[in-house]
């Protein structure tokens, strides 16, 4: 591979300790039972390619995307966005890094009380974005992903398809570098997610890096991308054009 | 949403935890206001007590003048005392008949002979009074040595529980007003957790997410001062209006100069506003602090 490294995981680990610690006769906790989630995952993902993490329930997807994010800490290891550890970064400047990783998730996370259009401006607005800009760049976004004729229903008046591409619109509102998809088609009916899929490639092909999680075979198959395969917190397999087992 | 939409919207959806929240913080700022009121008016009162308090030694009638005006010497010579004054038989008559003026048939009966020479003594602090009474009491020539201590302790007692009381129920409102404000942010919090998760997750900074909340803090702790301030700015227009304290009120440490009451809470009222404006900013940073950490 000749490209650019974009993100650099280096022996990711993860480990969560149990509450429910049993106690011996004098009250005293015995052995602490830990689960570790990630058991030192090393992966770089390059600039513009379209990824999949692939792997069964639990197998700790999720848990890298939201290491990725910030939204949760690492026990161990170090993230390289280009050359900044994301995982350095102090707490008061996360901002800046989830404002150039675009992060769609399985729940959409769209404010219900809020339409399309306010949903995607609200990416815009929180960088405090001109208004004529997110009256320019909003629409464009919107146009997209095919919902510019729904920029004025809100949630609950959308399909889970459309809640989706809107989820996906608010993250290229500020066009960022990486665009991370955490199960984007796990509640959406098939149809809707062959378009979520073809959204996607549409947005890698424009030079986004994108990085999907999925356990959807059948997309992963069809798509013929590169296809990390994770089990049980280790990456077992990295293939290129892979498919959903190999 | 601007900060304004978001008052309004909390105020139109929690309205009785709002109006409670304000009707507490507006009670502390009022408690708060009239104990710094009160606080200003017996160390006013205190300051002048202890700027009239006085010894009074009075003196046997063969002590002659020259003696008295020796005494006199000597104690101003004494770092304790402020001020010696000495009335003589004649000037204690003047004081008499300026006294009874309206009592012709008793100024006719008195006399300077009757009436006793004296010192005035004032000292720099009310607890040498008596120190000073007492040492002056065995001199020769001295007759009798009168101070009101009673009324100068009995003051300073009164104002000494008052302060306690005081500073109790102040500090007790409070801390009544900041958990008022925790609670009305925490519960707002709460509701639009969701809407905060995704703010942060969509790249909005920690100021951009804890502005409004702030702001609201801020609204709900500096509306209650404002109408706390109003209150207590009225009440000394009606004291002023009732002539109460008319001559001003003396100003502790420097007695000598008046102020009048409307002045005085026209102050404690800006002390208040800032007051407010503190409560509302720390209640409600230390609410959100904990909603930045993801």
């Amino acid at each position: 591979m000749t490209q650019n490294k974009q993100l650099v995981f280096k022996n990711i680990r993860k480990s969560y300790v149990l509450n429910s610690v049993p106690k011996n006769r004098r009250g005293e906790a015995e052995d602490t039972p830990v689960i570790e989630v990630l058991k030192g995952v090393s992966l770089d993902i390059y600039q513009g390619e379209f990824a999949f993490l692939v792997g069964e329930s639990g197998a700790g997807k999720s848990t890298l995307v939201k290491i990725l994010i910030r939204e949760e800490e690492p026990s161990e290891g170090e993230i390289y966005f280009g050359d900044t550890n994301i995982l350095e970064i102090p707490k008061q400047e996360i901002h800046l890094i989830r404002r150039k990783i675009g992060v769609v998730f399985q729940d959409f996370k769209l404010l219900e009380s809020k339409t399309v259009f306010e949903n995607v401006a609200i990416a815009l607005k929180v960088v405090d974005a001109p208004e004529e800009e997110i009256n320019e760049i909003v629409p464009n976004v919107l146009n997209m992903v095919g919902l510019l004729d729904k920029k004025d229903n809100y949630p609950h008046q959308l399909s889970g398809g459309e809640a989706q591409k809107t989820a996906i619109a608010r993250a290229l509102a500020h066009e960022p570098d990486i665009l991370v998809a955490d199960e984007p088609t796990g509640m959406i009916d098939p149809e809707s997610g062959d378009q979520i899929m073809e959204i996607l490639e549409n947005i890698a092909e424009r030079g986004t890096t994108v990085l999907m999680a999925t356990h959807d075979q059948d997309i992963v198959n069809k798509m013929q991308k590169r296809v990390i395969r994770i089990h049980k917190g280790e990456i077992i397999s990295d293939k290129e054009k892979g498919h959903y087992h190999e | 949403m601007s900060s304004f939409e978001r008052i309004k919207e909390t105020f139109q959806k929690e309205k009785v935890l709002s109006f409670a929240n304000i009707l507490t913080m507006t009670i502390t700022f009022l408690v708060l206001g009239i104990f710094m009121l009160i606080v200003f008016i017996s160390q006013s009162t205190l300051s002048y007590l202890e700027q009239q308090t006085q010894v009074t030694a009075f003196f046997k009638d063969d002590f002659s003048e020259e003696s008295i005006l020796a005494l006199k010497g000597t104690l101003e010579q004494d770092d304790r005392i402020a001020e010696v004054e000495y009335i003589s038989k004649e000037d204690a008559l003047k004081i008499f008949s300026e006294i009874n003026a309206d009592e012709p048939l008793l100024l006719e009966s008195i006399s300077a002979n009757i009436l006793p020479a004296s010192l005035k003594i004032r000292t720099k602090k009310l607890e040498n009074l008596k120190i000073i009474a007492e040492e002056l009491s065995p001199n020769e020539g001295i007759e009798g040595v009168k101070f009101f201590e009673d009324v100068i302790v009995k003051f300073q007692k009164i104002a000494n529980i008052v302060y306690i009381v005081g500073f109790t129920l102040t500090a007790m409102f409070l801390f009544v007003s900041y958990s008022a404000i925790v609670i009305t942010l925490r519960t707002y919090i709460n509701k639009k957790g969701t809407e905060l998760e995704i703010l942060k997750l969509v790249g909005a900074s920690n100021d951009y997410v804890q502005r409004p909340i702030i702001t609201q803090g801020i609204f709900f702790s500096f509306t209650s001062s404002v109408i706390a301030t109003v209150l207590l700015v009225s009440g000394a227009l009606i004291a002023s209006a009732l002539r109460i304290f008319r001559s001003g009120l003396a100003m502790p440490f420097l007695p000598e100069i008046k102020v009048s009451l409307i002045l005085v809470t026209a102050i404690l009222g800006i002390v208040l506003l800032l007051s407010g404006l503190l409560l509302g900013y720390l209640g409600s940073k230390n609410t959100v602090k904990k909603y930045l950490e993801y």
